[in-house]
């Protein structure tokens, strides 16, 4: 088989491959493969493959990557594991098969359409070997591994796929700023807001209805239990809800909360951690409508970023949200980002609880750097930029 | 060469070494010995002098990344650790009998270093339980301190990477400006 014609290389990492064995399939994406792909850092791949033969990769097939569900995960190894994963290379890796495997990976991961927002087809997430069978408890697996590891992380290209629809307006421009606000009570965020809120207020566990399958609430644990998978849950929160269907949210009694945690065949998930990912796929960079877009703005404390789904720039929105008071605006001219960003980030927080509008008992936060004594910015940057590439 | 520092600390057993080791670009220098006495029920070796690593950055420069010993017997290496220190990674074992009184041990040991610098904290074995982050922040607004405090998993490469990047980016949120 001809490697394909020259085109952008796909970006390629390699988990849980020994140096040696690595260097070797960089030669080999340069030479066999015609350049078709190149070995990058996992922070910057496109898919990865892990060798599951190795300690470091044993566990890691089973899981879709909680830091980037979309991106696949290849498993290699000297003999197919049982349940199949997803995608599978048996070693030694032969070119013939590398490039069959990237001739059905590539137009996934190179579609930029907004079906790409939709929950992946059958074609997409079931065993190219034609083992369907196994595709269930095998998603089920991964969805359970997912949620114990609960740190998810948007890559900066996945993020924009989120919000490259939302213009960025002229805020002076008070029709414009219509276009980057979107309300909450017309979608899942708005409903499940109330029910966490209500949750909390009688101590019950609540139950929240609607197009999708049952979200059930329980504020003995903190948790939120949703029965269905992370691409449904995303495209439902894109969707107002007010347009399908009626949402019931019904308050339960002890037992039959047991009974319904007992048999969801989904996975507890942190209400915070939901409710952050919900509310950041709502807002796809937009603020909540009634934001007073005057009106400063502070972090209560830091988002436990690491159990978080991580948008881009969150880390330096929360250090300057932290540290003052100042309005989603002020934040993006401050830091030079782009306002969907930021907005993004404002409606997570702020449907999370983190927001704080009045002056209160917020506690000062870390001194400033003396100037006289800072080390120089491009220092801490250039450090930035060794863990960002490490 | 620079000799700027990230100083890592905490009590026995929170995952210094381990932290260290999931970030570093050379493999760290590690002085665990065999444990005694009252760390024998944390963790099988513990750190005596220090644990070191290294971020290569471009142009050669190096970070350091210093681990201070866990055992409190050692505090007089620190102040001299501390010198030169860009700031301060707190990680604080969630599992222990009294985390909030390693973190404000550790807090006074290191207060001058923190109100020059500054400091983020990482919380591990939040899974065997303990009490959450909100007791924590609660604990730090006492102290009138508002730094990040992450759950993590000291094992964790992006765990460990997030903190320090939070780190950073307290000392300068307008970095990546």
């Amino acid at each position: 088989m001809k490697p394909a014609p020259a085109r952008t290389p796909l970006k390629v990492a390699a988990y849980g491959f020994a140096p040696r064995l690595a260097q070797t399939l960089r030669l080999f994406f340069q030479g066999p493969c015609g350049g078709r792909c190149q070995l990058v850092p996992e922070e910057q791949a496109e898919l990865v493959l892990v060798d599951i033969d190795s300690p470091e990769g044993a566990g890691r097939w089973r899981l879709t990557d909680p830091r980037n569900p979309d991106r696949p995960l290849v498993a290699v190894a000297l003999r197919r594991p049982e349940p199949a994963p997803p995608w599978f290379l048996s070693k030694p890796i032969g070119s013939q098969a590398f490039l069959e495997l990237l001739d059905r990976l590539e137009p996934r991961l190179r579609d930029t359409s907004a079906s790409a927002l939709t929950a992946p087809s059958a074609a997409t997430t079931a065993p190219p070997d034609g083992s369907r069978g196994k595709s269930r408890s095998f998603r089920q697996a991964a969805r359970g591994a997912r949620t114990a590891k609960a740190a998810r992380t948007l890559e900066a290209a996945s993020f924009r796929h989120f919000i490259r629809s939302v213009p960025d307006a002229d805020p002076g421009d008070a029709r414009q700023r219509g276009h980057s606000t979107y309300d909450p009570r017309r979608h899942l965020q708005g409903h499940l807001q109330q029910a966490c809120a209500r949750a909390a207020a009688s101590g019950k566990a609540q139950r929240l209805r609607g197009p999708w399958r049952d979200i059930l609430i329980f504020p003995d644990t903190g948790e939120v239990i949703a029965d269905l998978d992370e691409a449904r849950l995303r495209s439902m929160t894109v969707i107002p809800v007010d347009g399908y269907g009626q949402v019931l949210l019904s308050e339960l009694a002890a037992e039959e909360a047991e009974a319904l945690r007992g048999a969801s065949a989904g996975t507890p998930e942190r209400q915070e951690t939901f409710l952050w990912k919900v509310a950041l796929w709502s807002s796809r960079g937009r603020l909540p409508g009634d934001t007073a877009w005057e009106t400063p703005v502070r972090l209560r404390h830091w988002p436990n970023l690491t159990r978080l789904v991580l948008t881009p720039h969150a880390l330096q929105l929360a250090a300057l949200w932290v540290r003052r008071r100042c309005t989603p605006l002020e934040a993006a001219a401050a830091l030079q980002l782009p306002r969907p960003a930021v907005f993004a980030f404002y409606s997570a927080a702020l449907a999370v609880g983190l927001m704080e509008f009045e002056p209160g008992n917020v506690p000062a936060s870390q001194p400033a750097r003396p100037s006289g004594r800072s080390l120089a910015r491009g220092l801490l940057g250039r450090i930035l930029g060794r863990l960002r590439g490490a | 060469m620079s000799d700027y520092k990230i100083i890592f600390t905490g009590p026995v057993g929170a995952g210094k070494t381990t932290a260290i080791t999931a970030i570093s670009d050379t493999p760290p220098v590690s002085t665990d010995e065999a444990a005694s006495d009252m760390t024998r029920s944390r963790k099988a070796g513990t750190t005596v002098a220090m644990d070191y690593g290294v971020l290569q950055l471009e142009g050669g420069e190096r970070i350091h990344l210093y681990g201070t010993p866990g055992q409190e017997r050692f505090d007089f290496m620190w102040e001299i650790l501390t010198a030169g220190g860009l700031g301060l990674v707190l990680l604080i074992d969630n599992s222990r009998a009294d985390p909030f009184r390693d973190l404000h041990f550790f807090l006074d040991a290191f207060r001058g270093f923190i109100a020059e610098q500054g400091v983020v904290i990482g919380v591990t074995r939040t899974d065997l339980g303990g009490p959450g982050l909100d007791a924590y922040h609660h604990e730090l607004a006492g102290r009138d301190l508002n730094p990040a405090v992450f759950e993590v998993d000291a094992r964790e490469r992006d765990d460990v990477r997030l903190l320090v990047k939070a780190l950073l980016y307290s000392l300068d949120p307008g970095l990546g400006a």
